[in-house]
């Protein structure tokens, strides 16, 4: 007994000392320890040995559920591998507590669930027949409780125990063989969704069998539909303070912000037709009438604990923020971190990541990042029109105000951010990249008042009389639903301002530093620092048409004596057949082909370091986040359709660039495909990166009108491993 | 001569000069080709006239290839081939000096033996996505031919009535040996496959162009009767030409 307090009490104290000081900075989350089998095993044996295990224990459709386990394994290593699925984090330990706790008394349920939260902003959550389940950080970030959560889990552990996916998968088949020549697609996709539809209702239902059979509280299951329901917007709804971006001698006019933001459409009873998931009122009413007749007395919200649900769900909106960064989806990720900055004023991380919106959106407003066909953004920033609620504010905000004074408040936040977090790297650079941004708003010191006047201090009085007031309004805050369900009666108090932008750094004039770096008037000194190019955009360069010498517009060779590869990748597909990849032969042609250029690499000498998820051992976590950072860094990059476009991604690649030696990334791949017609066609590309400089250093991009032979794909390999090693001649941009 | 001699030295010493200054890749890095090739082309029409008693012209060939660029091979082969010409065409009787009857041409009995090599320096220009020495290319170089007619009066000859009125025989068509050289541009267009990384196999079709153009004029001077003492080196410079003007190859190297 007592050894069992003991141990108790360590891993609770363990707990504690491993947990993030949120109060001061936040680390994005990380898997550690010994990576699970799922990340080592030889996906071929492993669907070789599903198949056949299958075809013992089953008599129809064999061949449907061939082709469905293949391609499930695939999607499942795909996801695990993507270097979104974290391991043994805090959040995804949390999570498995939780489902501990749901399958207490089932262990042989509990063994074959394989539990991952994982990096995506969606608010969702999905499960495989393997027992495998992915809770996104969005979802988690969204939640209000602990039983929540645990609802959630009950609802994706029916779909595996009820086997949801492969009758689905079967199913469909069937609908379409059997309408193949009657009816149309709208007619089978509405017969597909009506199936998916059942298996949802199912899920809930029996979920909620499985989560009564806890201590949970049963209504938190019912508000869980709630959650879904306003899951498009932000985790929280609080006012967007003009007062936040505000300074002692600087207010917004009041035409910058709407007196009233649009209410919150209820679209609970939707048409859900053409939905796969039943609409969340029928869904939500289906579960009501289950609890309601159940007792509820006695059960409660958090078993494993509300204060760690509290703070692995910060953790998650904190994760959140950089994960709507690497979407580029700056008023989202300025949003969010503008709610979490009023809960950790003092958050290093949260700062940084406001500087980094306020930064992009500068740079957005001139018209210097755009959005590649990747992107959910493709069409720019919503219109303020479209956005509900609080978040509204905002979007307001950075349609009306002017560009050149944007980029003023954006100086003034993020050099505030600077001073106060002199040791943080990043903002340090944003702060040299804010400067040479002020130079070209080609406004000076002059433009700007050196001292407050006296009608504006007493303003600056009634601005922070304001500030207080309703900071501690909101200190008073309660869950998003409740907010939801209250915010209509609120009305808004802001006062009118007076005061005008120019005397926005009356404060900061007197810092010797700010001083110095502030552009003069009618010089146009460009600011530069070491890593200013990190985030220095192409367009800028352009506004600089000084004729370089002769000499120097001869194009410049790099010599590369290091590359990271970063996963090889072959894609094996024949549109002609049903099943269109060929996962298994994919697979085999990408081991081959990493071993090839590594094969190339050794032969020219050139020190190549591969980093690939499907060569990597159990203890090789680390190996795992660098891929994710890297991977990460790609995601931001391709999202955008400028080729050097801002990736702010930049101080974890750093450290990779320090730990590895190198700054050259090489992303390379194959593509094999037989068109519907029979023609075959092969798509070879590689395109190595300098990413401390984000270029595009060496791109190659061919396609021959034959099938992957072995000839072609060795001649190429070898090809792009010696141009590597060669000087490369740098790229025209 | 001294004129195709030339181009040909020339053309092979370019093609190494500008290895120089270039960077080569070649095939995993292997860039020279050593092989056998056989170049044929059907020949149906002067098999179904009697000149040749084998349908197909057929050449064989070694070769030594070397890539000298990115996209770009110098190579040099020696083709073999012999040809049995059937003495098709007809001698003209006047030359003979003593024949009678002045309106009556003939052809010579038998046949005669001619034997060739080709002597050839070429650049292979691969498209741009291929890489020398495998891939899709265009070649061009120069040919040096060098080929011997050998005949024997005892089986060629031609008879027929000498000024006097006697049956005579006329078996003088020059030296029994007969050497002759010409020179030639080719162009081609192939394509190159490397199996297990060391053995290429390489097919594709060329034409010889001035023996294109000889081909055209000998064909306007068909069934002209040459003269005895030409008889030999117009005949075989015409089977020459109508050889070498178009084939299809395929040959079969070692890579290293």
């Amino acid at each position: 007994m007592k050894k069992k307090l003991i141990l108790f009490l360590l891993a609770g104290l363990g707990n504690i000392v491993a947990q993030q000081n949120l109060k001061v900075n936040y680390t994005p989350l990380k898997s550690k320890g010994e990576l699970p089998e799922v990340f080592t095993q030889n996906i071929r044996n492993v669907i070789k040995e599903d198949i056949n295990a299958m075809e013992k224990n089953t008599s129809s459709d064999k061949k449907l559920k061939s082709a469905f386990l293949t391609a499930s394994n695939y999607e499942i290593e795909r996801i695990v591998k993507s270097g979104n699925a974290l391991v043994n984090d805090e959040v995804s330990k949390y999570i498995n507590e939780v489902a501990d706790v749901i399958l207490r008394d089932n262990a042989q349920l509990r063994k074959d669930l394989k539990i991952f939260a994982l990096k995506s902003s969606v608010v969702n959550a999905h499960s495989y027949d393997k027992g495998f389940i992915f809770v996104n950080i969005g979802l988690i970030a969204q939640l209000e409780s602990e039983a929540q959560l645990a609802y959630v889990l009950c609802h994706e552990i029916t779909h595996y125990t009820k086997r949801h996916q492969i009758n689905g998968y079967v199913e469909f088949e069937k609908i379409d063989r059997m309408n193949e020549s009657g009816s149309n697609n709208e007619e089978r996709y509405v017969e597909k969704c009506q199936y998916s539809k059942e298996q949802e209702s199912e899920a809930d239902m029996e979920g909620f069998r499985l989560f009564e059979r806890s201590p949970y509280n049963l209504k938190q299951a019912e508000k869980v539909f709630d959650v879904l329901q306003y899951a498009h917007l932000p985790f929280e709804l609080v006012e967007f303070k003009k007062s936040f971006l505000e300074t002692p001698g600087f207010s917004f006019p009041q035409s910058y912000f709407l007196k009233e933001v649009s209410a919150i459409k209820d679209n609970s009873n939707e048409d859900d037709t053409k939905m796969t998931h039943p609409n969340t009122k029928k869904r939500k009413q289906a579960i009501a009438e289950l609890v309601a007749s159940r007792d509820n007395s006695g059960r409660v919200k958090a078993v494993v604990s509300q204060e760690r649900f509290e703070y692995v769900r910060d953790l998650a909106r904190m994760e959140l923020c950089r994960l709507y960064l690497k979407d580029r989806d700056y008023p989202n990720a300025l949003y969010a971190a503008y709610i979490l900055h009023d809960k950790y004023p003092d958050n290093e991380y949260l700062s940084e990541v406001i500087a980094k919106c306020l930064y992009s959106i500068t740079l957005y407003n001139k018209g210097e990042i755009s959005y590649g066909s990747d992107s959910y953004l493709e069409s720019g920033f919503p219109s303020y029109e479209r956005i509900e609620s609080y978040p509204q504010q905002l979007y307001h905000l950075i349609s009306k105000m002017p560009e050149n004074e944007w980029t003023a408040v954006s100086l003034n936040y993020i050099y505030r951010a600077h001073k106060k977090f002199e040791g943080n790297k990043s903002i340090a650079t944003l702060t040299d990249s804010m400067f040479s941004l002020m130079t070209r708003t080609r406004w000076g010191v002059s433009e700007f008042s050196r001292k407050l006047k006296a009608k504006n201090e007493q303003a600056l009085v009634d601005s922070s009389k304001i500030k207080n007031d309703a900071e501690k309004k909101e200190s008073e805050g309660s869950s998003k639903t409740d907010m939801i369900a209250s915010m209509q009666k609120e009305k808004n108090s802001r006062n009118d301002d007076t005061i005008y932008f120019k005397s926005i750094y009356v404060d900061l004039f007197p810092d010797a530093e700010f001083a110095s770096r502030f552009p003069m008037f009618g010089k146009e000194e460009e600011q530069t620092s070491e890593n200013f190019s990190v985030y220095r955009s192409s367009s800028s360069k352009k506004e600089t048409p000084v004729r370089q010498p002769k000499q120097e517009r001869v194009r410049q060779t790099i010599t590369v004596e290091k590359v990271l590869l970063l996963e090889p990748f072959f894609f094996v597909v024949n549109e002609a057949s049903r099943e269109g990849i060929k996962y298994l032969s994919s697979d085999e042609k990408q081991e081959q082909y990493s071993e090839l250029i590594n094969d190339c690499a050794k032969k020219l000498q050139l020190e190549l370091i591969t980093i690939d998820p499907d060569a990597i051992s159990s203890k090789e976590v680390d190996k795992m986040n660098d891929y994710s950072v890297m991977n990460d860094w790609f995601e931001e990059k391709f999202d955008a359709d400028k080729e050097k476009t801002t990736i702010l991604n930049t101080n974890e690649m750093e450290n990779l660039i320090a730990k590895y030696g190198t700054q050259y990334v090489l992303k390379t791949g194959i593509i094999s495909v037989t068109t519907v017609s029979g023609r075959k066609r092969t798509y070879i590309y590689a395109f190595l990166f300098d990413v401390k400089s984000n270029e595009l250093i060496y791109r190659k991009y061919e396609y021959f009108k034959t099938l992957d032979r072995r000839d072609l794909v060795h001649a190429k390999a070898y090809q792009i491993i010696f141009d590597i090693k060669h000087p490369i001649k740098k790229m025209k941009s | 001569m001294r004129y195709f001699r030339c181009i040909f030295f020339v053309t092979f010493f370019l093609s190494f000069a500008h290895t120089l200054s270039s960077q080569v890749p070649g095939y995993l890095g292997k860039r020279t080709v050593i092989g056998y090739g056989f170049n044929f082309h059907p020949a149906l029409a002067g098999f179904s006239m009697g000149y040749s008693d084998n349908p197909f012209n057929v050449k064989h060939e070694i070769f030594i290839e070397h890539a000298t660029r990115k996209a770009t091979m110098v190579g040099a082969n020696v083709q073999f081939f012999k040809y049995v010409y059937n003495n098709t065409e007809e001698v003209d009787p006047t030359s003979t000096g003593s024949y009678y009857y002045y309106d009556q041409a003939g052809r010579p009995t038998g046949s005669y033996e001619i034997r060739a090599n080709n002597f050839m320096f070429y650049n292979k220009l691969f498209h741009r996505t291929y890489l020398a020495p495998w891939g899709r290319y265009f070649m061009i170089g120069a040919v040096y031919t060098r080929y011997t007619a050998e005949y024997r009066s005892s089986e060629m000859f031609f008879q027929g009535y000498n000024s006097s009125g006697r049956l005579a025989t006329f078996s003088n068509f020059g030296a029994y040996r007969q050497t002759y050289q010409t020179g030639d541009i080719i162009m081609g267009l192939g394509r190159s496959r490397v199996f297990g990384d060391k053995i290429i196999f390489d097919c594709g079709y060329n034409f010889q162009l001035i023996s294109v153009v000889k081909m055209a004029i000998n064909f306007l001077a068909l069934g002209e009767p040459i003269p005895m003492s030409t008889y030999i080196q117009t005949t075989s410079s015409r089977r020459i030409s109508a050889t070498n003007r178009f084939n299809f190859y395929m040959k079969l190297g070692f890579l290293f």
